[in-house]
Formats: C-alpha cells, structure tokens, sequence
C-alpha cells in the first residue's frame, strides 16, 4: 500500500517533451507524443495529452492538424464541475484522483492556443469565441474568490473584468478577421488601458497596411512546486524578463514590442491552492501516527501495544504519502507571448527575431495574405539557441514556396531537393528539366507507395508522423511563417536513403543523368 | 486494523464520489442543430416566399454561405456547414424544383474554390443567398450559467439584397458548476 501510494506519482513532467520543444525539435516532440499515445490510448484522451499535442502541432506549423485536439481540449474545458466528484475524495485521500483541468491560468491559455489555431487557419469566428472563452473563466474565477477587478467603464464588448491582454487581443484579431471592426477597436481599447506600452502595437492591429500577425512563444513556463508547508505554487523556470523582442522583415526593423502576457505573473494570479489545509491536516496526523505508534512500539513491553504501535505508525506514513500535493501541470507553455503586427508586402520574405541584437530566430519566406484574407495570422515558438536559427534560404522546394530552389526539378526521395506533393503539373516540370521522362503521375505516386511514405495528413487527426526530410514517412508542407517550416526548409538534411529496390535503382539513374556532362542540372 | 480504516477510506470516497452531479455544458449539441434544422426548413416551406410561387415563376437558384458564429460557444466549421446542409436535406427538393422552379447548388465557399472550372456553374447562376447568424447571451450568477442562443437564417436576392424569408430560432443550454474545476 505505501510503495503503491509512493509510486501514484501526482507530476507528469515529461523531461523528453520539454527538452524537444525547448530545443523547437517539435517533430520529435510530436513523435514522442504519438509513442504515448499508443503506449496508453487511455492517457492519450486526457485533457493534458490533447493540449500537450495541440500545443506542439501548432507549434510545427501544423495549424489544421491542431484542430482535432484543440477540438477535444476545449470540449473538456467547457465542462463545468468536472472534479465535483473528486474534491472530497482527493482532500481526504490522494489528489491523483482528480482529473487534471490545470490551473485558471493554464485553463486560460488552453483557450488562447485555441484561438490562436482557430485564427491560424482563418476561422476569426470561434478565435473570437475561445478568446472569449479565456476572458469569461477569468472573471468567473476572480468572482468565485472575491478579487473581481473594477467593471470597465466606456466599453460596449469587451465588458470583461480581468485583465489578461493576450485574450484581449486574440478576440480583437478574430473581430478583424470577421470584419468587426467596431468590437475589434473596443477590445484594442481595453487593451490599452490594461497596459499602455501595448497601445501602438494594438492600434497598429486596426492599420489595413499591417497584414499579418506574429504570436511569438518565448521561453519556458512556470514550474509547479511543493512550496513546503502543505502549500503548492509557480516558480519561473528562467529569469524572468519583460525584455522587449525585435523583428525585422527583410532586414528592416519592423517591430519592437513588448509581452502580451507572462506567465510567471498569470500564474501567481490565477493559481489556485484549494487542498492545502487537506494536505496540511494529512501531514500532522501523518506525523502524530509515524511518532505515536514510534513511543507505543518502543515503549511498551505488551505484544498487542507494540503492533498497534507498528500500525499506526504504517497509518501515519501512509497519511503522509496521501499529502504529496499534485503537481501536473502543462509543462510545454511558454514564459512570454509576444503579439508582432507586421507588414509584409512582397512573398517570400525573410523574418528575423531577435532579443536585444542577438537573432534567435530566422524564418525563410513568408508570404502576404492572398486576396481574399484581411489577415494572415501565425504561431512562432521560439527555440532555444539552435544552429538552424540563422538559416534564411529556402533549401528544399515545398509547396509553399513559389521561388527556384537548386534540386528542385528531382524529388528529395530520388537525391533531389524536392519535398512537394506529387501532382501532374510537378510531373510535368520535373520532365521538363530532362527527369523521370515516360513516367506517369500513378507511376510517381507508386515510388512514393514503396517507400511507405504518407502524402499529406488527412485522416491523422493530428497525431502526424515525422517529415520525410528528418527520417520520417510523411510528406507535408507546415504553414509558412512559422519555426517549424524554418526547421524543415531552412536547413540542410541527410540525403534521403531509398528503402526500396525500384527506388535506389532510380535515385542512381537520376544521379547518373545529374553527373552527364549533357545531362541537365536537376 | 489498518486494513480496515483504509477500506473505510475508500468506502467513504466512493460514496462522496457517486453523490456528486455530472459534469454539465451550456454548449449547443448535434441534437439542437437537427432541432434547429428541422424547424428552420418548417418555416422556410411555409413562407410566402416559396408558397406562392409556382413552376412558371422566373427560377431560383439559391447559394448557401457558411452559417456565422458570433456566439460565446465555438462551433466547427464542419458543424456550421452540417446545420445548413441539414436545412437543405429537411426540405423537399425535388418537388421544390418541379412544383416552385427553385434549387440549391453548392455552398458558395466551396463553389470559389472550383474557380477552375467556374465554367461549369454558369448555367445555374446562383440569384438568391441562404445566410445564417448564430448569436448568444450569456447570464453568469455565481456558479449557474445560462446561454441563450439565437439562430437566424436568411434567403435573400443577391442582386439587391432585398430578403424574401429571415426565421429565427431560439434554445437555452444552462449548466451549473466551477467552470475552471
């Protein structure tokens, strides 16, 4: 019974995870994700395992893959008492039997990724709705404990009490995506009022010339710790800083902008302790057993009073082990968020983000919103120093990318540099270039099939494989703008190895008519 | 003895468990869209607008436009397109088209993204736009929420915008609870 107590661990820290989105390897993140899963189907449908997922999709660049998580993620956020049941149980017994919604504040940024997604693949509507969502908890919560802030005066939608920026400006952004313009300029007022420094950057949200909108993830999130006394709360993870971040386009300084929202702060607002006394009352009984039953059991020279001693001193650990405070938390969230208004006027431009001088980030064509959008919105995590960081070439052709790369007229799977889905028009240049001549697209698609490579995500609902380019079996192309089209096209990868017999004998033919002096240049 | 207290424990957890309500939603179901569907198609067929016209009137081809959300729920896309695909199947389109000259073609999203062969819709030119609004009112009183949602539909000529038919429907979804537990 202890060593099962003991080992009920209430922390899911999952150092891999942390460690591949730290170091923007989300790929392998989504990977290790997808070995969970199917190592514990049952976990996988738990709310952390939904966000965890959605959090690193979007992240990748995967928006429309993040959907179906998100999706699951905020049908369980909408539930209301969901723990009703085990409040009771986890303050008498062990808090492990509460099922794991998070804090308010991480409740809260579930709702802002949501949003983020939803405004990522252009439905502004349910951004609209989720930021909202995040807004609504809030002040619910600030009402539930008595620390509702004053109700907002001049102000005809963004009526909420709180004052958590982020969300303000995700229901602006999805106010201007649906052409709502009179909301979007009352919540972009409150967010002014909240917190002056981000006045210009949300006032340049409401400028039709600012086309597209960076979220931009720094750093890593609070940590939730045992503070010691029965008590449980967030400590920073790093320095913390409100450091201003700095992003050019092509070259030119565009913005300098401050935090939307730090979590460190967030979390020391709306955390939310309710088991202390529980854990505390569970320690000292604990603790009066383990020494009661330790002076019966060596004191007295009666059988029975040394057993009953011996048991209450099991009773006692076991109402100790019982205190151990649960600490799951959403170990993948950021420190800072950053909301970048940018202006990109020519396709295929280069971002560069940087903090203080120092680039961090370097992201290879991003193109303007087409025609029909007002805006292109898109989610940035921000690695940790890395070496592709300051790649700013597109190396392999995707279907993203409109310019010329070098290799581009052979598939990467045939010692090109081509990672673009096959259709008969990329057939047709590749024969134009002097390549694959006599074949038809069944005859591509069937080296594809040979090779047990995936061509697209549709039917993953989000729990895609690794890309072809990093020694995986998927080929898809991760939204532009972000760290995750960065990672795949702005570096340089293994040349693919074939598995297949048709295949190797191909990529050597090819690379025969590559060295041909007459031989054209793929 | 300690066997038994901890037996004790876990007897009184199980009852304190089973003695707590489920959790509930104030969200809008699958079950409210058929509702809402289903009633929607009820007023449309008993409107003037297609009651009084016949197999000789000039013909309508009416678009369908993705319902719009302004609504404090999230509602899918695939949802939204679901409510008005299912407004469409609850009506009887064959003898719509015989007895009223009247039909349906392809959402008008998914009718732009065949701008290719465009070609292909020309003959059937959509005249009139069936558009959808989704709204809520949101009531919190300490730990009861109550959400009134309102589901507008619209059929209008694309021309001049004049609208032949609007119905409205309404369903409140209340739930009660800790929302951030």
């Amino acid at each position: 019974m202890l060593l099962m107590l003991g080992g009920c661990s209430t922390s899911t820290y999952d150092g891999r995870l942390v460690h591949h989105v730290r170091t923007g390897e989300f790929g392998l993140a989504r990977g290790h994700l997808n070995h969970l899963a199917s190592a514990n189907p049952g976990q996988a449908r738990q709310l952390l395992s939904h966000l965890n997922l959605g959090v690193v999709n979007l992240a990748d660049g995967l928006a429309s893959e993040a959907e179906e998580p998100f999706q699951r993620a905020y049908e369980i956020l909408r539930l209301r008492d969901i723990n009703a049941g085990t409040r009771l149980t986890a303050a008498i017994t062990y808090e492990g039997v509460r099922y794991f919604k998070g804090e308010p504040f991480e409740q809260a940024m579930a709702y802002c990724y949501i949003a983020l997604q939803k405004a990522a693949i252009g439905d502004y509507d349910n951004c609209r709705a989720a930021a909202n969502a995040a807004l609504e908890l809030l002040d619910e919560f600030d009402s539930f404990r008595g620390t509702t802030d004053p109700v907002p005066q001049g102000f005809s939608y963004a009526v909420y009490r709180n004052q958590f920026a982020l969300a303000y400006l995700l229901s602006a952004i999805g106010n201007l995506g649906m052409g709502r313009q009179d909301e979007a300029e009352d919540f972009i007022a409150r967010v002014t009022l909240i917190n002056p420094s981000l006045g210009g950057l949300a006032r340049a949200l409401l400028d039709p010339s600012f086309n597209t909108v960076l979220v931009i993830d720094a750093g890593a999130g609070p940590r939730k710790v045992a503070m010691g006394d029965g008590g449980v709360g967030f400590i920073s993870s790093e320095r913390g800083t409100n450091r201003p971040i700095d992003v050019f386009v092509n070259g030119i300084t565009a913005v300098s902008a401050p935090p939307a929202a730090n979590l460190d702060a967030l979390a020391q607002r709306y955390s939310w302790d309710e088991l202390r006394a529980a854990r505390q009352a569970k320690e000292a009984i604990g603790t009066g057993l383990v020494i009661g039953g330790a002076v019966i059991a060596t004191q007295s020279r009666d059988d029975e009073a040394r057993l009953a001693g011996l048991a209450m001193i099991a009773a006692g650990l076991i109402a100790s082990a019982m205190a151990t405070p649960d600490l799951r938390q959403v170990d993948i969230f950021p420190q800072r968020v950053y909301i970048v208004p940018l202006r990109i006027e020519s396709p295929g431009s280069t971002i560069q983000i940087a903090f203080g001088g120092q680039a961090v980030l370097t992201i290879p064509s991003i193109d303007p919103p087409s025609h029909t959008e007002r805006l292109k919105v898109r989610s940035v995590r921000l690695p940790a120093s890395v070496a592709w960081v300051a790649g700013d070439q597109v190396l392999y052709a995707n279907d993203g990318y409109g310019g010329y790369v070098p290799g581009q007229s052979l598939p990467y799977i045939l010692g090109g540099t081509c990672v673009r889905m096959p259709t008969h028009a990329l057939l047709a240049e590749y024969q134009r270039a002097g390549y694959l001549t006599g074949m038809t697209l069944g005859e591509l698609l069937e080296l594809y099939r040979l090779e047990g490579i995936r061509l697209g995500t549709d039917g993953s609902g989000g729990r895609v494989g690794g890309h072809v380019l990093e020694g995986g079996s998927w080929l898809y192309t991760p939204q532009d703008g972000t760290a995750g089209y960065a990672r795949l096209f702005g570096r340089t990868h293994r040349p693919y190895r074939p598995k297949s017999e048709a295949v190797r004998r191909l990529a050597a033919e090819m690379q025969a008519l590559h060295q041909n002096p007459t031989g054209r240049t793929p | 003895m300690l066997r038994r207290a901890v037996m004790t424990l876990a007897m009184c957890a199980l009852v304190l468990t089973g003695c707590a309500a489920a959790p509930s939603s104030s969200r809008l179901t699958a079950a409210d869209l058929d509702e809402v569907a289903a009633a929607m198609a009820q007023s449309l067929q008993a409107s003037d607008a297609l009651r009084l016209r016949s197999a000789d009137a000039p013909g309508w081809v009416v678009t369908m436009h993705r319902p719009e959300n302004l609504s404090s729920d999230m509602i899918t896309v695939s949802e939204r397109w679901y409510l008005v695909e299912r407004l469409r199947s609850s009506l009887p389109l064959a003898s719509l088209s015989r007895e009223r000259n009247l039909m349906f073609v392809l959402p008008a999203e998914h009718a732009a993204e065949q701008s290719a062969s465009q070609g292909a819709f020309t003959d059937r030119r959509p005249t009139h736009e069936l558009t959808a609004s989704i709204r809520s009112v949101t009531r919190q009183a300490e730990l009861h929420r109550t959400d009134a949602y309102a589901i507008q539909f619209r059929l209008s000529e694309i021309d001049n915008g004049e609208r032949v038919w609007s119905g409205e429907y309404f369903i409140k979804r209340a739930a009660f609870g800790r929302a951030w537990d």
